[in-house]
């Protein structure tokens, strides 16, 4: 019985040993298998259903279009993964998607959300977890210049940009600096001049009047006859096509044409040639990107096999995926790091938006913004 | 000086596009007693019919510009008349003995109706349309008033309808039975006056001015869109009223003055612009406060 004890004793020592070798080996071997094959993965969260879902979806497909190339080129020695969540544009839903996210330690960084009462209310989860957020495409100025979060940055240019980006041509380098100014009283026009008037401010310029008119004014001659005799050198308009339209067809009417139209991506649509006509002409704006279709992007977008258009929101998103890649070939899948290095004040990345910097508030000073000038009554890039 | 005399032209330009609505309101308030709250409404759809009648002509080609023009007006016109008087067969006539609350609701609906009409079945309704009627271009200065050749355009117009409405109230048969109408319907009932017939020519008379008046605003302006009489109703409606309802010169006055108000408010005061609807209708309150029964209204006496 005792031998018997023992032999057991001597068995069960064996195989506690073997059982610990083999627990060993297979440790190894799995821990090689599992590095071969390794995800790293990019969160993306934006509205893929409701009202917004066209925008949503056509940011998704840029974005996995993105990884699909990063993928394919070899560069990475782990497989990317996009996951996608959707917000359903609305900011509970988002918070939900975040924190789903940030909790699941493969997400190194997220591109996120197209409507920025969503983005204002999970930018505190995303510094609470330390985890990069790129908005490609929300405009709220508080998501970024509310708060002294590193972990978040934009790369779409906000309403403050948008002026900062025109008034840097028309006063700085023009010298028109007596300014006069017409908006239209809903949040946008009262955001819109407050942010010029800021931006005029910090330039020097000098602001004669302001005007605001209720959307859908159609008489704007008893405000320009009075700003006629003030005799400014340029007239900003804050507010929508149809409007500032008709106060330039009024404004060439009343002989006022030796005076700068200005206003920013408000009045971004061909609507404003055709309703001002002739009268357009000159006027100048700052207008939204606009892709060529020899454009690498679109070529490899169409090549894709997307149903859906990439919209407004497609390049932003590939950009903000390639902003993530460049971040993993520098500093590897860590998301401190990563963090780190979009927030360094020298970062500069060159995508299908042109040229992205950005401030120390995470805002992207450029943001695909582009000059344009009416001619002939198309807009067409502003050159010297 | 020459800012003053500036504003007061472009406030008469306002004040008369008030005023065509207006009187519509007011003529057809002395028969009916109710508001027509669609009648704005009809007045842009005017616009419309303009707008839809001038495409089909222009693919004539053998018409010359001038005939396109002169076509478009007059049948424009025309066709805005008689949906006036669709209307009346329509919102009015089955409710004449109901209570006026039950008519102005129903042409609170009309006006939904021909807005949403508008928007859903124009070819891109929902969005500004660039007017395609415009006057020459033509202007002469004075020491820095501008007058141009729209401003005296419009005055010219104006005046003719005003001088040919009067002609008709006043000295015709028929001007003569809408009167006795707007004064007591149940004697001018007694007297033999088809009330039928008179609402249908008040109706006709109305929209034909308010035709007048949409395509006036879309040469000015060089822009309808399908919601415009939304605005266009409560400012003529408020001139209607300002001015005594159911008096037309009073209609005159009451949109003449509601114009230089809002434009005046534009230029004067300072900060003012955002508020000028604000300042035109504190006008429209005080004048309810101290003069309801408007500045050439009748006095109503309640009758027990």
């Amino acid at each position: 019985m005792k031998k018997m004890n023992s032999i057991l004793k001597n068995k069960l020592y064996l195989i506690l040993v073997f059982s610990l070798i083999l627990t060993f080996v297979l440790c190894q071997t799995n821990l090689v298998w599992a590095d071969a094959k390794k995800v790293v993965k990019i969160g993306f969260i934006d509205p893929l259903t409701g009202n917004c879902a066209d925008l949503g979806i056509g940011a998704k497909n840029s974005a996995e279009l993105a990884i699909l190339q990063a993928n394919a080129s070899g560069e990475f020695p782990y497989e990317i993964k996009l996951v996608a969540e959707d917000d359903a544009s609305d900011p509970a839903t988002g918070v939900a998607a975040a924190l789903k996210l940030c909790s699941d330690p493969d997400v190194v960084a997220v591109i996120s959300h197209f409507n920025s009462a969503v983005a204002l209310a999970t930018v505190h989860t995303f510094h609470r977890f330390g985890v990069a957020q790129i908005m490609p495409s929300s405009i709220h100025p508080d998501i970024t210049r509310g708060n002294d979060y590193k972990e978040v940055s934009r790369i779409c240019a906000d309403n403050i940009a948008e002026h900062n980006f025109g008034i840097d041509l028309v006063v700085d380098k023009l010298g028109h600096k007596k300014w006069s100014s017409i908006y239209d009283t809903s949040s946008y026009g009262d955001n819109c001049n407050n942010n010029f008037k800021k931006v005029l401010g910090e330039r020097g310029g000098i602001l004669l009047s302001e005007d605001g008119i209720s959307v859908g004014t159609k008489d704007f001659r008893p405000i320009l006859n009075k700003i006629k005799g003030l005799k400014p050198e340029a007239i900003y308009f804050g507010g929508l096509t149809t409007e500032a339209a008709l106060c330039k067809r009024q404004m060439h009417e009343l002989g006022m044409d030796d005076i700068v139209f200005f206003g920013v991506t408000g009045l971004d649509s061909e609507t404003f040639n055709e309703i001002a006509g002739p009268a357009a002409e000159g006027t100048i704006i700052v207008g939204k990107l606009a892709l060529g279709e020899d454009s690498d992007f679109v070529k490899a977008y169409k090549a894709a096999g997307f149903s859906e258009p990439y919209e407004a929101t497609g390049p932003y998103a590939y950009d903000a995926i390639g902003i993530i890649l460049e971040a993993l070939k520098k500093v590897g899948p860590d998301r401190k790091a990563i963090v780190d290095y979009i927030a360094d004040p020298d970062f500069e990345y060159h995508g299908v938006i042109g040229l992205t910097k950005l401030d120390e508030d995470g805002q992207s000073v450029t943001g695909g913004l582009t000059l344009k000038v009416s001619r002939n009554g198309k807009w067409v890039p502003w050159s010297e | 000086m020459v800012l003053v005399i500036n504003q007061v032209i472009t406030g008469l330009m306002l004040g008369i596009m008030y005023a065509l609505i207006a009187s519509g309101f007011s003529l057809l308030f002395g028969v009916l007693n109710v508001v027509q709250f669609a009648h704005a409404d009809v007045c842009f759809l005017g616009a419309f019919v303009s707008m839809a009648v001038m495409t089909f002509l222009s693919k004539i080609e053998f018409f010359p510009t001038w005939l396109v023009i002169f076509l478009t007006v007059v049948s424009a016109v025309l066709i805005t008349g008689l949906i006036g008087s669709i209307v009346e067969k329509i919102c009015v006539k089955p409710f004449r003995k109901s209570p006026g609350l039950i008519i102005l609701l129903s042409t609170v609906a009309l006006g939904f109706i021909i807005r949403e009409g508008i928007k859903i079945f124009y070819p891109s309704g929902a969005s500004p349309k660039l007017f395609p009627l415009s006057f020459p271009q033509w202007a002469f200065s004075m020491g820095g008033v501008t007058v141009r050749f729209s401003n005296i355009m419009i005055i010219i117009i104006a005046g003719i309808i005003y001088f040919l409405l009067s002609i008709f109230i006043n000295k015709t048969k028929i001007g003569l039975q809408i009167r006795a109408t707007s004064q007591n319907v149940e004697a001018a009932q007694v007297l033999g006056i088809d009330l039928d017939k008179i609402f249908m020519i008040t109706f006709f008379l109305a929209s034909t001015i308010g035709a007048v008046a949409g395509i006036l605003n879309g040469i000015y302006y060089n822009i309808v869109k399908f919601d415009m009489g939304l605005m266009g109703g409560i400012i003529g409606f408020s001139a209607a009223v300002m001015g005594g309802l159911g008096n037309v010169y009073g209609a005159i006055i009451g949109g003449l003055i509601l114009g230089i108000v809002e434009s005046f408010t534009m230029a004067f005061v300072p900060g003012g612009s955002p508020y000028k609807e604000i300042f035109a209708f504190i006008v429209v309150v005080l004048f309810l406060l101290f003069k309801p029964s408007g500045i050439l209204g009748k006095k109503v006496i309640e009758k027990v």
